[in-house]
């Protein structure tokens, strides 16, 4: 993979095309993670991913998997996708993404309602935040993971998570439904 | 907020979601979690994610059809160097004859003149300061002025004026 990517960074296009088929199906779940249900342009997105995956090629220093660093890319690319749609439509992604959802097989009922409120946070968050939520929540990275990817220490890993759980915190808090659903749940 | 849901265990979760997490620390989670919201929703979100890229189908063909548009893309954009071009015509990829440049705000074109330009140039300005000179001192400054009546100003007419001031000084 180490000969694939130094080909890759080079431009070689047939290296290039071989690395993005390789990382492309990952790419392409990272970003209709991130976008959900109402992502009506994934593909967009997902093909705006994989180019910047290509941009970034020369600036890969192999600290941490190539995977990682695609997958992180491709979250910043959809993050950024979502908060323009929603700046764009001007409606409470919550809600649009909450009347899309519907629980998959073997899913808790409550299961789509709990990444709609997820995926509106993403919208609200401090880019850098954000994206920590994404790698921890959505992809289910390691704290060690998270900080590995984002080329962080893991204590601003750490404190970046934090202060999304108190985000997270203040929007249960302010809405009871959520915060009886959580009882519940 | 008390002490135990204002620290969040985040080592804990991550043994708890690698199914490694000894039994005494189970317990302590397990009070964490149930005084804190944001790390019980957190545990919870997370499997809810997992089981939805689980069950993400991935269409290969719509796959390719990406990474294709992705390449197409790249090609596009890519400087059109002699070794660059052929390389992406073989991979079918060549750029389009389209010659792309990306301006920088902030910065005009500087513009280089040739030495009699600025002679002339030069000699016009000096030309026009003596005449000047010459026929100022006998006449009054209103004069034969034409003094057009006062146009409200707006914001958008400043604006308008000082770019056109801009582009013309620069020139």
């Amino acid at each position: 993979m180490r000969e694939l990517l130094a080909a890759a960074a080079t431009g070689d296009p047939a290296s290039v095309r071989r690395v993005l088929a390789r990382v492309a199906p990952s790419v392409q779940r990272v970003v209709r993670t991130v976008l959900g249900p109402a992502g009506g342009h994934a593909e967009d997105v997902t093909q705006d991913a994989l180019l910047s995956v290509v941009h970034a090629l020369a600036s890969f220093r192999g600290e941490c998997g190539f995977l990682h660093y695609a997958c992180r890319i491709a979250a910043r690319v959809a993050v950024a996708a979502r908060r323009a749609r929603a700046a764009e439509a001007q409606v409470e992604t919550l809600d649009m993404d909450s009347a899309l959802e519907l629980p998959g097989p073997g899913d808790d009922p409550e299961a789509p309602r709990r990444r709609a409120v997820l995926r509106a946070l993403l919208d609200e968050l401090p880019e850098a935040q954000a994206e920590t939520l994404v790698l921890r929540v959505m992809l289910g990275y390691s704290m060690a993971e998270v900080a590995e990817a984002t080329s962080v220490p893991l204590n601003t890993a750490r404190s970046r998570l934090r202060l999304a759980k108190e985000a997270l915190r203040s929007r249960i808090e302010g809405d009871h439904a959520l915060a009886e659903m959580l009882e519940v749940g | 907020m008390n002490k135990l849901a204002s620290i969040h265990p985040d080592h804990l979760l991550d043994l708890a979601r690698r199914g490694t997490l000894p039994p005494g620390e189970r317990q302590r989670l397990g009070a964490h979690l149930a005084v804190c919201q944001p790390c019980a929703w957190e545990q919870a979100a997370t499997d809810d994610f997992e089981r939805e890229r689980g069950a993400m189908e991935i269409d290969p063909a719509q796959l390719d059809r990406l990474v294709g548009g992705a390449l197409s893309r790249w090609g596009r954009e890519r400087p059109q160097t002699p070794g660059s071009c052929g390389a992406l015509s073989r991979a079918g990829l060549a750029p389009s004859p389209t010659l792309v440049t990306v301006a920088r705000p902030g910065l005009r074109p500087r513009v280089q003149a040739s030495g009699p330009r600025w002679g002339l140039a030069a000699a016009a300005v000096l030309a026009a300061a003596i005449g000047a000179a010459m026929t100022l001192p006998a006449r009054s400054p209103l004069e034969g002025a034409r003094i057009d009546p006062p146009v409200a100003s707006t914001e958008a007419g400043l604006d308008a004026g000082a770019l056109s001031a801009g582009v013309g000084g620069d020139s």
